[in-house]
């Protein structure tokens, strides 16, 4: 029964390989007869991979449930003892596993994009569907041949092994699908960019379908890559959230480049500008989601997260890279230029010229996160020398760049198209200026010692004065027309600029954000100690007093518990509890740190070795303000959603309409 | 703040540690620890190294059975009182520059800590010319219309797909 | 199909963005099939054509001291193992049966460091596995296995008559890597 269940699921995926097969060729078909049938068949051939890689999905994750150890993916990566959310997880906790979930993704986006543009796309929708195709059975051929998630094995193993101990933890068990939504959301606006390459036409509504998708994949990457640092911060146990890891850095750079397309696409929106740019910018996020894929599955570089490594599926993921990056560049080289539009950036000081520096300093960053991540693999190539490049590097300089984007934001949305005139920017900024050197020389005294954390800090200080002085004008002006109070003014306003106020909101959730990271980078308190039971430490504001250490066990591990009363200044009182687990099946041992968690800070302790008696060496983290990354990037989503929250235009039957100024998400 | 709790906490070890040193063979009593400034030390040169068997960390963030050997024999080095530059050489010398965190800047390696330099200037040089060509339309230009509210709005690239059909 | 003038003018220029891109991917591309032909777990170590330490330790299940300088004149195998290193069963036999072919001769030494483990279980291995019939040393803490810039076990070095590292082996030995790496050891002066 549950032998032909699994192969249900291996009949559905082979068959859909064949209709993505069908509908490239109808596609193609449609725009060399120009026969409307043939392009409607397509569509349903879409809507049916949908289905069918959904039916196949849905095949592995319930032989996850009723643990059938007769198909070798589950018996891999679960055993009988694992809960049911980490089967259910497990889906995507090897290779096979993951990339059928890209494949689900793929063809679920595939289906709604084209179901949703067919009307308003008419003249795209055959390329676009070509690409989506085109992309899917890259993805089922590797699947079916090189890692089929559906073999089976006869007899059924007993009992499975057991998931890699560090993905069982709520954190990193919705890391990487929302990580690979991102990755894969991405592939939408990569195929209308191949259509606006294929026609030599980017449109008015080519700019608002890109952005918004692009916007949600922006949004789930950001929520992916943010995870994974809040999993990597309570779970690896080094008091930190960030490693410059390879892989992070993998999903990184299309990250930078994803938001260096947002910026940039407002200028083509409003002034016509950067057309094979943003078509560029586009295709490229996609090629290094593309990479990132690579980097992690074929073991080119190995990291901590890097669970599956073989050579000869890196080979086909290169393949299909390089496929998919000839095609797209090699289309851009051919007909990039049938998009550029009349004008240029002409002013050094104007909104436009803001988003010009905005691209450079982001496609910067990406650069250098490409660069450092794979220069140990060009040295080695080369010379045969091994080298590391990790934090330290990195910090060093991305720190410029990232003060630079900071103060771009105080600025860039804020001026005029066009052209700013020196007396308005004395005007706007004179303020903003003065309180951002103030705040500087007060945290020196306060104890940002760093010159980079005082930059930072003033930095954030003069963004949030300029935006606030900002709105605060807009609100006054808009009052005095109309006559509300201070809020109804400005809940009209936002809503009735949803992007431009949705922008704000993101923005001021990235300060947010920021404010968490320069908090817990730059006033980190960190000791080392050796502690027998009764000893104290202090930390931030907390005594933390060692009680004792004991034997546990749990599910499918046996951990060694350390107990430790925390007492604050002002009294209150509380207990936490770092361990050491033991995961019998897998040979591992994890360290599971126990963080107290609040606004100002976190207490965060982790376990060392044990020296008999009791004696332990305990790590004790003070972390100013970290809770902060978490809320700015919640502030983020919001901010995005009530940007998406404007419906689409609808499509404009004269030319000439003007659209909305001052946009800016 | 900091320096006044730490401050008290060095005063009471200096209280307690005779104390301590007399009753160890009984009965220890509980202590306020601080950090020790060799732990200090160590944390400066073990966090400069990256843990042979893991992936981008560093020697004194990981947990590896080598790490926490290399976090030992750090800190005799320094009691022995070699300096960070010796100990680092040390490491070198057995594991090659792939035990640094950040290679060094010598050789081959300069490339990387040139890099950015050379890609900021490149940009400059991008941002002038462009601005330049840009000013040079501006001036150029036959349209006169730059007070209108958006110039480019007549421009035939802007045609929707369904307009596009319909012509 | 567009027909503002302005739009024809970049038409069919060739820029210099074109070629730094075309060159950009094919260099990227080569570094990748590259990269994807090479040894993940290969890492060179600095210490081959340097002198070897000469380490002065305790032998294992015995009062007695060994030092490297005592071998000079022959090839030192030297092979760093503990009992709870899962690949070094592995070459267990490996071990036992080329020592055994190679040691009579008194042109090679094998000898082992049991690193990180203690005497109980190092025998309890042997008594299982079969003896070594060379000498092991003891290197309680992992400060030799430092010393020899060693990653994990099993590591093997290959010393030859002048007491320099010729060769080093990451992971388990066979036969024809150590045939090899003998052959390397006697060539390197």
């Amino acid at each position: 029964m549950s032998g032909s269940l699994i192969e249900i699921g291996l009949g559905a995926t082979s068959l859909s390989l064949i209709i993505a097969v069908a509908s490239m060729i109808l596609a193609f078909l449609s725009l060399h007869r120009g026969a409307p049938s043939f392009l409607h068949a397509a569509r349903h051939g879409m809507i049916l991979i949908a289905v069918l890689t959904t039916i196949g999905c849905f095949t592995i994750i319930w032989s996850f449930v009723i643990k059938d150890f007769s198909v070798l993916y589950v018996a891999q990566n679960s055993n009988s003892q694992l809960p049911l959310l980490y089967r259910l997880t497990a889906l995507w906790g090897a290779h096979e596993g993951s990339l059928m979930l890209w494949l689900w993704y793929l063809a679920t986006f595939s289906a709604i994009a084209v179901f949703v543009h067919w009307k308003s796309h008419p003249l795209s929708m055959p390329y676009v569907i070509m690409t989506l195709a085109g992309l899917q059975i890259g993805f089922m051929v590797f699947i079916l041949f090189l890692s089929n998630p559906f073999i089976e094995v006869h007899p059924a193993l007993p009992d499975g092994k057991d998931l890699n101990p560090l993905l069982q933890d709520p954190g990193l068990a919705f890391h990487p699908p929302t990580l690979y939504m991102g990755y894969v959301a991405f592939s939408i606006p990569f195929a209308f960019a191949i259509a606006a390459l294929a026609r030599g036409q980017s449109g008015r509504e080519w700019v608002v379908t890109t952005r918004r998708w692009t916007l949600f994949a922006w949004v789930t990457l950001t929520s992916g890559i943010l995870l994974g640092g809040y999993w990597a911060y309570y779970e690896l146990g080094w008091g930190g959230y960030w490693a410059w890891d390879p892989v992070e850095n993998a999903s990184l750079m299309p990250w930078l480049t994803g938001t260096a397309f947002l910026h940039s696409i407002m200028a083509q929106d409003q002034r016509n500008l950067f057309q094979t740019w943003n078509v560029f910018l586009i295709i490229t996020t996609f090629a290094l989601s593309l990479l990132g894929t690579f980097l992690v599955r074929s073991g080119v570089l190995t990291s901590v997260h890097s669970f599956a490594a073989d050579p000869g599926r890196g080979a086909y993921i290169l393949l299909f890279l390089i496929v998919v990056s000839v095609i797209a560049y090699g289309l851009l080289i051919w007909r990039g230029h049938r998009l550029i539009g009349p004008h240029k950036v002409s002013n050094l000081v104007s909104r436009e010229s803001a988003l010009l520096y905005n691209n450079l300093l982001f496609v910067a960053a990406a650069i250098i996160v490409l660069t450092g991540t794979l220069y140990p693999l060009a040295i080695e190539v080369l010379t045969g020398e091994r080298v590391s490049v990790a934090a330290p590097y990195f910090n060093k300089v991305m720190a410029p760049v990232m003060l630079g984007i900071v103060l771009l934001m105080g600025i860039g949305p804020l001026i005029p198209w066009r052209k700013s005139s020196y007396t308005k920017m004395q005007k706007q900024f004179t303020i903003p200026i003065g309180l951002a050197v103030l705040i500087s020389i007060v945290s020196y005294f306060l104890g940002a010692t760093d010159i980079i954390a005082m930059i930072a800090i003033g930095l954030v200080g003069f963004v949030l004065a300029s935006t606030s002085l900002d709105i605060i004008g807009a609100v006054k002006a808009h009052r005095q027309v109309t006559d509300r109070s201070w809020l109804s003014s400005l809940s009209v306003l936002a809503g009735n600029n949803q992007r431009r106020y949705g922008g704000f909101i993101v923005h001021l959730g990235t300060l947010v954000l920021i404010i968490g990271v320069i908090g817990s980078a730059f006033f980190k308190e960190e000791s080392t100690v050796n502690m027998k039971p009764g000893d104290q430490v202090v930390s931030g504001p907390y005594t933390l007093t060692y009680k004792t250490i004991v034997p546990q066990k749990g599910p499918n591990y046996s951990e060694r518990m350390a107990f430790f009363d925390w007492k604050k200044e002002d009294g209150t009182t509380g207990t936490l509890t770092p361990s050491k687990r033991n995961y019998p099946v897998t040979q591992t041992v994890t360290t599971e740190a126990s963080i107290l968690s609040t606004l100002v800070g976190d207490l965060y302790v982790v376990l060392g070795n044990e020296h008999g008696k009791g004696e332990v060496t305990t790590r004790v983290f003070w972390n100013p303000l970290v809770n902060w990354v978490w809320i700015g990037w919640m502030i983020i989503l919001f901010g995005v959603l009530f940007a998406m929250t404007k419906r689409a235009p609808k499509i404009v039957s004269t030319p000439n309409k003007k659209p909305t100024k001052e946009v800016l998400v | 703040m900091r320096q006044l709790i730490a401050f008290v906490c060095i005063n009471m070890i200096l209280i307690t540690a005779p104390v301590s040193l007399f009753a160890a063979e009984t009965v220890t009593t509980p202590q306020m620890k601080v950090e020790s400034e060799l732990e200090k030390k160590i944390r400066t040169v073990a966090t400069k190294l990256r843990c042979p068997v893991c992936q981008g960390e560093s020697v004194y963030d990981s947990h590896a059975d080598v790490a926490v050997e290399m976090k030992r024999l750090i800190g005799d080095k320094l009691k022995a009182g070699e300096s960070t530059e010796e100990i680092l050489t040390y490491f070198k010398d057995r594991y090659g520059n792939f035990v640094l965190m950040e290679p060094p800047a010598e050789g081959l390696h300069w490339v990387i800590w040139v890099f950015p330099i050379f890609m900021a200037l490149l940009g400059g040089l991008f941002l002038i010319q462009n601005l330049k060509s840009g000013a040079k339309e501006l001036n150029d230009t036959k349209y006169d219309d730059f007070d209108q509210d958006d110039a480019s709005d007549q421009d035939n690239s802007k045609v929707s797909e369904i307009e596009e059909l319909r012509l | 199909m567009t027909t503002h003038p302005q739009n024809i003018e970049p038409q069919k220029t060739v820029r210099w963005w074109q070629f730094a891109l075309i060159g950009v991917m094919i260099m990227m591309f080569i570094l990748f099939a590259a990269g994807l032909g090479r040894d993940t777990k290969f890492i060179p170590s600095p210490l081959i054509g340097k002198a070897a330490f000469n380490f002065d330790l305790k032998r294992l299940g015995a009062e007695k001291q060994i030092k490297l300088s005592d071998y000079k004149g022959k090839i030192v195998v030297l092979n760093f193992w503990a009992s709870w290193c899962v690949t070094c069963r592995e070459e267990h036999h490996i071990l036992l049966e080329s020592s055994k072919a190679l040691q009579p001769s008194g042109k090679v030494q094998f000898i082992g460091v049991n690193s990180k483990d203690t005497d109980k279980a190092a025998f309890g291995f042997m008594d299982k596995r079969g003896h070594f019939p060379y000498p092991s040393v003891i290197d309680r803490q992992g400060r030799m296995a430092l010393e020899y810039g060693v990653y994990g076990m099993p590591e093997t070095f290959f010393i030859n008559k002048n007491g320099v590292i010729a060769a080093k082996h990451i992971g388990a030995l066979t036969h024809k890597i150590l045939a090899d790496k003998l052959k390397q050891a006697e060539a390197v002066q």
